[in-house]
């Protein structure tokens, strides 16, 4: 692993990569809210431990790191008994462009795969390894999805 | 990268700075919380004052917004937001008598966070010794704060209660004055305790849209509000109940704006 770097520097890698880590949160979580504390989760974590140093490792790392946070709410008590907020009717939240609607009604790990293969171009293998899956997995779960994406938006044409 | 409708999308999604800001702040906050025990003395010395400042809150936010305070399987007696004999009875009455509010006018250590009620409870009487241990620690800014939240006034319709159901204040712990602009550096900043006793921002229209406010309870959660998610006042992150919790509530620079027990 690598080292604990100073509190600037992670500043900038936060910084760097806090659009990835909230992109990554919102696909796992389908809420800004909680992408927002994964946002912090993941700050602290680049501010107390050690972090790879490779930019590559680094980046890869991060996207380990943000969804380990994210199912880690998502297992939590507080995320499985909560009625958000959003729920509430009179309350409307920002509507997401539509692919993105379409794509938050796939299961959580399609949705991360979709993302690291399509926006952050990672191969399967990358993929596999980030998430922790088996290389056949990421490759079905990619398909599926694909399939699931592609039936979804041609029902709401 | 291959452009189609997925990563146009993907490409409008992006964290605010201010929420990137918050962030930062609060988890450098978190960070030196768990190497500085001074940090809470002084988190202490704050939300003691704060803590009176929510009650008068309280009593403000349920005069305006309409709905019953905080109640108890026994009825008793309501309690009087910020009566520390009422969280006593309430603590009493679930039979957890290590909740720290029930211990407000006899621990001497404000440092465990559970204790910060006991903090608030003695800053009501003996606020010079808070100050001046709060100095000792080395940190005479938020002291001063403290000291001038307790020593200032709020507007009457501000603590008044004016229906018969709202709670009233007892001879033990009147109502404090409060300036609730002392509450946030910006003034703008309100809190109040809401039906289940958990502290919680009211006036929505009072925050800058451009900040992020975060509540942290005992267990270390952060949980961020919005100030349009502030409306209605009972909003998704107190509906579990958890005694023997105190929340603070941040701002976005970091800093402790408010503090509260919670009592279910």
């Amino acid at each position: 692993m690598g080292q604990k770097i100073g509190t600037e520097k992670a500043e900038a890698v936060f910084r760097q990569y806090a659009d990835m880590i909230y992109r990554v949160a919102l696909h796992h979580l389908d809420d800004p809210a909680d992408a927002d504390d994964i946002l912090q989760e993941v700050c602290l974590i680049l501010l107390t431990r050690k972090i790879p140093e490779e930019e590559d490792h680094l980046k890869s790392w991060l996207i380990r790191v943000t969804i380990n946070k994210c199912r880690d709410l998502s297992r939590s008590f507080w995320k499985r008994n909560r009625r958000g907020i959003d729920d509430y009717e009179h309350l409307e939240a920002e509507k997401p462009p539509e692919i993105m609607a379409e794509l938050q009604s796939l299961p959580k790990n399609y949705r991360s795969i979709i993302y690291l293969y399509y926006y952050e171009e990672y191969t399967v293998s990358e993929i596999a390894t980030i998430l922790r899956m088996n290389v056949n997995t990421v490759k079905s779960g990619l398909r599926r999805a694909r399939d699931q994406l592609k039936k979804l938006l041609t029902e709401t044409e | 990268m291959k452009t189609n409708a997925y990563t146009v999308a993907i490409d409008h999604i992006h964290v605010s700075p201010s929420a990137i800001e918050a962030a930062l702040a609060a988890a450098k906050l978190r960070a030196s919380k768990t190497a500085s025990s001074q940090a809470k003395v002084r988190y202490a010395a704050i939300a003691a004052s704060v803590v009176l400042a929510g009650a008068a809150s309280a009593a403000y936010f349920g005069s305006i917004a309409g709905f019953d305070l905080p109640t108890k399987p026994s009825p008793a007696a309501s309690p009087s937001i910020g009566s520390t004999e009422a969280v006593k009875e309430t603590e009493h009455t679930k039979g957890t008598e290590s909740r720290s509010t029930a211990k407000a006018e006899t621990a001497p250590h404000p440092a465990e966070p559970t204790e910060q009620a006991e903090s608030a409870a003695e800053t009501r009487e003996a606020e010079p010794q808070s100050a001046t241990d709060t100095d000792g620690m080395g940190a005479p800014a938020p002291t001063d704060s403290a000291a001038s939240i307790t020593e200032t006034s709020v507007p009457d319709s501000m603590i008044t209660p004016s229906e018969p159901s709202k709670p009233t204040p007892t001879e033990a712990s009147p109502l404090p004055e409060v300036d609730s602009s002392q509450l946030c550096a910006d003034g703008k900043l309100y809190i109040a305790l809401a039906q289940t006793g958990l502290s919680q921002i009211d006036d929505p229209e009072a925050f800058s849209d451009d900040h992020l406010y975060y509540i942290e309870t005992k267990f270390g959660r952060y949980y961020k509000i919005q100030p349009p998610k502030l409306n209605p006042p009972v909003p998704s992150w107190i509906d579990q109940p958890k005694s023997d919790q105190t929340v603070y509530l941040y701002n976005s620079d970091g800093e402790i704006v408010g503090e509260a027990p919670v009592w279910w």
